[in-house]
Formats: C-alpha cells, sequence, structure tokens
C-alpha cells in the first residue's frame, strides 16, 4: 500500500507539490497523470526514498520514507523516467549488480534474471554492452531490474517509453498480472489511452495539486467526458491553449495554398 | 519550403568566419550555449552536496586555486632570482599546469561526443561544431592564462632587473607559450585519435599523460630539494639544458625586453601558434565527423560472461569484502576503472609522482636504505616515494565521483544500501587493491633489489601500505559524500574539486615522512612510529565510518 499525506515539496520559490494527499491500496494499478511539471516525478522520487518532502507524509508498504527509507527501497521497484544504466555493463552483469544491491542470493539472481531475458528476448543481448543495445532493449532491462527482487510496490515512469508494440503489450499484461498478485502499482505515463485501459484508478496532478482522484469509470461518468483524454484536457490544459496553436500555426508558410 | 540561410555577413568577424568554413549565427549560438554551460555549471555543488546558493561554479574554483599557486610562486621567488628565472619558473608553471589541465580534461575540453547527441541532428557542419568548441577552449586557456600569470607580471614589475617593457613582455610570453602548449597537445592527441582504433589511441593518451606529469615531476623535484641557497645558487647557475625548453627561450625574450631584445620570438611563436592552431582546426573537424552519437560502436560490444551467473566478481572481491553490498561497490568499481577510459585517463597520472621518485633516485644514485644510509640526501627520495603514495587515493576516489554514466545512479539512490560506509569501502578498497597494491610491490621489488634486503623493502613497503590504507580512510572523510559515478564530468570540477584537499593529505603525508625519517635510525623508533600509523589508520577508518554514514544521510538525492 502507498499512503500519501500533505505532501509539500518545494525547490525555492517553486512549489512542485502541495498538499497531496492519496491512498493506493494493494492490488490496484492507480494511474498517476499530470502535464509536463505537475510533479509526478518529484511525487515518485519521494516514494523511492531519494528525495525528502519539504513536509507532509509518505509511507511505502507501511514504512515511511523519510524515516525508514531502507526498509521502503527494499520492498519497492522503480523504473525511472530516464531509464539510463551504466552503459558499460552487460544486462547479466547488470542484473547482478541490483541483486547484489538488493542482498539477493546469486543463484536466485541467476535464475530470475535468466527468466527476465528470456520473457523479453534478450538472451542473446545478455553479454553485450548495454549501450550497443537499442533504447527500447534497455528499457527492457530496466523494466527486469525493477521486478527482479519480486517487489511489493512497483513505481512505474513512463516505462513504455521506447518499446515496440508487442513488448508493450507485453508490459501492460505484466502490469495487469502484478496487480492480480496483489502488489501495488503506481503508473505515470503520459499515454491516456494506456492509463484508461490498464488502470482501475487515476490521480491527476497539475502544478502540484491533486485536482481529479476516483475510479477511472466513474470519474469519466461524473464529468461526462468520453474518454480520460479529454477529462485530463479539460482539468490541466489553459483555455486559450486552441488559440495560442492557431496563432504559432500562422507563422508557418502554407505550402498547400502556395500550390493552389 | 521554408529552409533558413544563414543571412548575409554584415560583420568583420562574419566575413572572417565564412573564409575559415564556419557558420556565423550557429557558431554563435553554440559558443553561448557553452559559455553559459561553463557558468552555470551544478556539477560540482552536486558532487559536494553544496546547496545552490551556496554555488561556486567550478571554473571560479580552478581560477581561484591558480591565482593562489601564482600568488605563492610569486611571493617566494620575488627577490631572491633573477628576472630570468623569475620568468622561466612562472612560464613554466603555466604551461606545464595548463597542458596537464588539457590533458586531465580532454574529453569535457576539446572533443565531447555528446555534443553530437545533442547538436548531431541539427543542421550545423562539423566545423562549425568545432570551432565553436575551439573557441570556447580558447577562452578556457586565456582564463587559465590570466589566473596563472597576473601575479608574476605585476611582481615582477619590481625585480632589480626589470623594466616597464617586462609588463607587455611578460604577458605575450605567457599567451604564446600556453597557447603553443595546448596547440601542440591538441594536435598530438588529435592525431593520434584519428589514427588508430579508439581505445588503442586512449590507452596511448593515458600513458603519454602519466609519463608529461613524471617528466614534470622531475623539474617539480629540482624545485623541491632547493635547501637553503640552492634555490638562488641554481638560479645563478641554471642547468645548461634549461635552454633547450621553450619556457627558457621565452623567458630569455622576457629578461631582454626592456634593452629592446628579440620580439622575434614572440613573432616567432604568433605564426608558430597560427600554424598549430589551423591544423589543430582541422583535426578536430575530421574528428568529430568520425564520432558517432554514443559513440558504442568503437567499444567492444560483447563482454566476457559472468563466471558464476547472478554474482559479481570472482575469489578475490569475495575474500577482500565483506557483505554483498560492499562486493557490488567493489566490482562496480573495478568495472568501471576497467571500462571507463575517461575515468583511466584522469586516474592513472596520479601514479606517477612515487614512480617519478624512484626513477629519480634510480637515475641519481639517490635510493639508500633509510635503515641504514644516514646520509639524508640518500633516504629522502624512497621515503617521499613512500609517502607520495597518499595522493593517488583521494585523487582517484575523487574521480569516481565523476561519470558519463551519471544519470544512472537512479539505481544506486533508490536501492536498499544498509551500510553506506560498506559500500565506500568496496570502492576503497577497488581502488587500493587493484591500483596501489601492484604499484607498492613494484616498489617492494625495486627497493629489495637495489637495497639487495628485502626484510628492510618489505618494512619499508609495509608502512607504504599503511600510507595507502590511512589515506584511502582520508579520502572517505573527505571525498565521499554521496554515490559513485553520480555526477557529471564538467569542466573544472574534475581538477578543481580535489586539489585543496589532496594537497592536504599530501602534506600530512610528508610531515609523517620527516618523522619516518627520524624513526627508521633504530628498531625500537621504527616499531613504534609503526604502531603510531596503525593506530592512526585505524583512528581514521573509525572516523570515516561515522562520518560517511552522515555525509550519505544528508545527501539529498540523485538530481
Amino acid at each position: 500500500m502507498i499512503n500519501v499525506e500533505r505532501l509539500t515539496k518545494t525547490y525555492g520559490e517553486t512549489e512542485a507539490l502541495r498538499d497531496v494527499s492519496f491512498i493506493v491500496p494493494a492490488g490496484q494499478v492507480c494511474g498517476y497523470l499530470g502535464p509536463n511539471g505537475a510533479g509526478k516525478s518529484t511525487t515518485v522520487k519521494i516514494l523511492t526514498g531519494t528525495l525528502r518532502p519539504t513536509s507532509g507524509a509518505a509511507s511505502v508498504a507501511g514504512f515511511d520514507v523519510v524515516d525508514q527509507p531502507l526498509e521502503v527501497k527494499r520492498r519497492i521497484g522503480y523504473v525511472p523516467e530516464t531509464g539510463t544504466v551504466y552503459s558499460s555493463l552487460s544486462a547479466n552483469e547488470y542484473l547482478a549488480l541490483v541483486g547484489a544491491l538488493h542482498e539477493m542470493e546469486p543463484a536466485e539472481v541467476a535464475e530470475r534474471t535468466a527468466r527476465m531475458l528470456e520473457l523479453f528476448q534478450l538472451k542473446d543481448a545478455a553479454d553485450r554492452r548495454l549501450d550497443t543495445l537499442s533504447k527500447g532493449m534497455r528499457q527492457k532491462v530496466v523494466i527486469s531490474a525493477a521486478l527482479l527482487h519480486d517487489p511489493e510496490i512497483v513505481l512505474f515512469d513512463e516505462p513504455l517509453s521506447g518499446l515496440d508494440a508487442n513488448a508493450a503489450w507485453m508490459i501492460k499484461d505484466i502490469v495487469r498480472g502484478l496487480a492480480d498478485r496483489g502488489k501495488t502499482v503506481l503508473y505515470c505515463s503520459h499515454i491516456l489511452d494506456v492509463v484508461e485501459r490498464l488502470c482501475e484508478r487515476v490521480i491527476i496532478l497539475d502544478r502540484g495539486r491533486v485536482v481529479a482522484d476516483g475510479m477511472t469509470t466513474e470519474l469519466l461518468s461524473s464529468s461526462k467526458r468520453a474518454t480520460l483524454e479529454t477529462l485530463f484536457r479539460s482539468l490541466t490544459a489553459s483555455e486559450d491553449q486552441q488559440e495560442l496553436v492557431g496563432a504559432f500555426l500562422g507563422s508557418f508558410t502554407n505550402e498547400q495554398a502556395a500550390k493552389k | 519550403m521554408s529552409a533558413r540561410t544563414d543571412a548575409p555577413d554584415t560583420t568583420l568577424t562574419d566575413r572572417v568566419l565564412r573564409r575559415l568554413g564556419v557558420r556565423p549565427r550557429p557558431f554563435r549560438a553554440l559558443l553561448r550555449a557553452y559559455v553559459l554551460m561553463d557558468f552555470r555549471s551544478q556539477q560540482f555543488g552536486r558532487a559536494t552536496a553544496a546547496k545552490p546558493k551556496d554555488l561556486i561554479t567550478p571554473l571560479f574554483w580552478v581560477v581561484g586555486q591558480y591565482l593562489l599557486l601564482s600568488f605563492i610562486t610569486s611571493a617566494v621567488l620575488f627577490a631572491r632570482v633573477s628576472a630570468f628565472f623569475f620568468a622561466l619558473v612562472h612560464l613554466g608553471v603555466s604551461m606545464l599546469v595548463i597542458g596537464t589541465s588539457l590533458v586531465v580534461e580532454f574529453n569535457e575540453v576539446v572533443l565531447d561526443a555528446e555534443d553530437l547527441n545533442v547538436v548531431g541532428h541539427q543542421p550545423v557542419p562539423l566545423r562549425t561544431y568545432s570551432a565553436a568548441r575551439l573557441t570556447n577552449l580558447l577562452g578556457y586557456v586565456l582564463m587559465m592564462t590570466a589566473a596563472l600569470n597576473l601575479f608574476p607580471a605585476i611582481v615582477g614589475l619590481g625585480l632589480r632587473d626589470t623594466g616597464w617593457a617586462y609588463l607587455p613582455a611578460y604577458v605575450a610570453a605567457a599567451l604564446v607559450g600556453n597557447l603553443a602548449v595546448v596547440g601542440v597537445l591538441l594536435l598530438l592527441y588529435t592525431t593520434l585519435m584519428s589514427g588508430r582504433p579508439s581505445d588503442a589511441a586512449r590507452e596511448v593518451l593515458a600513458w603519454t599523460q602519466t609519463i608529461l606529469i613524471m617528466i614534470a615531476f622531475y623539474g617539480g623535484q629540482l624545485v623541491l630539494r632547493d635547501g637553503q641557497d640552492r634555490l638562488e645558487m641554481a638560479a645563478y647557475n641554471s642547468p645548461g639544458w634549461l635552454e633547450y625548453l621553450p619556457p627558457a627561450w621565452l623567458a630569455h625574450f622576457v629578461d631582454g625586453a626592456s634593452s629592446g631584445a628579440a620580439w622575434w620570438i614572440p613573432g616567432a611563436g604568433v605564426l608558430f601558434n597560427a600554424a598549430v592552431w589551423a591544423l589543430v582546426m582541422t583535426r578536430v573537424s575530421a574528428l568529430y565527423g568520425r564520432v558517432q552519437p554514443g559513440g558504442a560502436a568503437w567499444q567492444r560490444a560483447t563482454l566476457p560472461r559472468l563466471r558464476e551467473p547472478g554474482a559479481l566478481g570472482g575469489t578475490w572481491a569475495r575474500l577482500l569484502t565483506r557483505s554483498r553490498q560492499e562486493r557490488a561497490a567493489f566490482w562496480l568499481c573495478s568495472t568501471m576503472l576497467g571500462r571507463d577510459q575517461d575515468l583511466r585517463m584522469r586516474s592513472w597520472p596520479s601514479l606517477g609522482m612515487a614512480l617519478a621518485l624512484v626513477l629519480l633516485g634510480l637515475f641519481m644514485g639517490q635510493l639508500g636504505d633509510p635503515f641504514v644510509s644516514r646520509n639524508m640526501a640518500n633516504v629522502v627520495l624512497p621515503i617521499a616515494a613512500l609517502y607520495l603514495l597518499a595522493y593517488p587515493l583521494p585523487a582517484i576516489i575523487h574521480n569516481l565521483n565523476f561519470s558519463r554514466d551519471h544519470a544512472a545512479s537512479w539505481l544506486l539512490w533508490s536501492a536498499p544500501v544498509a551500510d553506506c560506509f560498506a559500500f565506500t569501502e568496496g570502492l576503497r578498497k577497488a581502488v587500493t587493491y587493484k591500483i596501489l597494491l601492484p604499484l607498492v610491490v613494484a616498489l617492494f621489488v625495486v627497493f629489495a633489489l637495489v637495497w639487495r634486503d628485502p626484510l628492510h623493502a618489505l618494512l619499508h613497503m609495509a608502512a607504504g601500505w599503511l600510507v595507502v590504507v590511512g589515506a584511502g580512510h582520508a579520502a572517505q572523510i573527505g571525498i565521499m559524500r554521496r554515490f559513485p559515478f553520480s555526477a557529471p564530468a564538467s569542466r573544472g570540477a574534475i581538477t578543481g574539486g580535489v586539489a585543496l584537499f589532496g594537497g592536504a593529505v599530501s602534506a600530512t603525508a610528508m610531515s609523517l615522512a620527516a618523522v619516518h625519517y627520524f624513526a627508521v635510525r633504530s628498531p625500537a623508533g621504527f616499531a613504534a612510529y609503526f604502531a603510531a600509523l596503525a593506530a592512526l589508520v585505524l583512528a581514521l577508518r573509525i572516523a570515516a565510518r561515522h562520518v560517511v554514514q552522515q555525509k550519505f544521510a544528508a545527501a539529498e538525492s540523485y538530481e
């Protein structure tokens, strides 16, 4: 379970998060959405124990992220937005490193690594330097690393970045399967149709505040919006956005008109 | 179609740039971006966990240190030596420091493959990238030149044998000398890099750098060994070979400037620089053309399999470490030292000092057995070499903060690392056992052969080993503030951050060397000293455990 209470984070004058509160129970896939700079990654970093909140509290699996960060880190799997890896290591080495950091038995690491690499069709690339792999292949390694130690809570920050359609489909199945096994999943993404299909609940953040929180179907019906995308736009887009786009396009030469 | 073309040339600079094959607008934009990045660099703050408001950009640290260096040398030499010697020392130091700084930060200041990741897809010719990079580098060199020569240029005016012409002559000599050093080094490196596969070429560069530092240290030893009046004597009876060094040519010009001496020397220097820099421009452009985004194609793609699937490191790693996390750190550090060429280039030169002293002792016949010889001149070098082993550890451990893969450190920050001290122990042990131990063994062999007494050599190097371990713990206290490889390698941050701390550690070690000199005179004295040294190492270890835990707890985040 993830429990966030009145979480606030400021960077100097900038308020990245303000009084954010929510609870994600075990077995739920919760979409965590927001425009760029809304505070999604900040929240996730706080939940991973790598960033201290300015005020408020957050606990993961019953452990406070500030007072018991180690207990939190032992229980989470994290796929960061950047997905950067140590480029001079191989997938095998990288996963062995992750296993060692989680103090797993080497035999268990080897067994789970083999299974993950097979699932993601990375067996042939297991001993290649990570910087020689494609972005999608590296992302699969990052996802494998997040799931290697069988975490209770999984924090996905744009997990489908760089993945092909088949791999993305597989990840969506995995996410659902994890929730069915009682894992708590917080899923941050800008791909709203995926979130709509995958997450039974969504939290929408705008400028550091929660502007919507509820079961996906209920939110759509109560707001009378057909899709999550239209709901999202109604909550987070500025009113004059369409006018701004029109004005912007006006600065381009109209090739069609010129031809005519 | 609305593709842009460059605006017509409006200024002389634009026309000159076009003549050189450089597009003015992108050139200016890139240059502005590089300069802004230099001055806004936050990496030093990240590496030192400083708060944003307390940040001093790495460039200012370096400039400050160079100003301090030139102030001290000016103060030491003023009124003791002639104008020639005064100019010789300062021009030599300036050229050496700028040359080594360029070598150490080569990838940050000259050829950065990341550039093409960021701007490679933009419609900018390679020659324009190179011109912007080199102009930025030129600004960097000029700033360092100013810092290293400000005091010598002003203080030198007060020397008895100088006149008003000293100032312009000195400034001209410093500019010509430093630009020539940088130009020649660039030409050397870029020629090597384009002529061989990258890995091999960079191995060569790393050794070139080590040898350069060693050569520099030979020169430095002449100054270090200057007791009482020897500095003055050396200044007035300088060895003949000095005349063959370019700083001496420039110093002669500075010395004779008041009497209307040969201005053809800087004139020739300007022509030389123009030729060298034109060649450099061509070489760097060609190199940028060869560098592909990511640069991965240069590396060996397939790595050896793990000996035991799921486990890191072999028998040695298991024997030397106490926990899985410590082993992970040991393995990560060893692997990065083995595979990260930048890291190796930055790390190896620091080993040169101790080696240089031993070689100097061998060549000068001054590598006496301190347990036997009472002649100070005979035993200073072997003892100093021992204590100079303290320097590489802080330098290398500091280097471990930086990596091109710094963004990947999220893994370490979000991992449940229970004992941060154990993690840093893994790093320290990797550097100590993988790099320093072979050096200590090599020195033991040299001393055992030269002294014909393996026991004395063993005792000598045992003390050296304690120095190494102690310096490692000191580095844990003073340098390790966060996870390794978590700060980007930025200009000035690498050389700027460690100089003061490394200097303090080296100074402490050299003070211990003085105690060592007296302690070896009797077995009891040496035993007592050895025990005290061991106690000091133990105390440092206890302090390191405490400090590391505190610092890691205070470090907030990887971004």
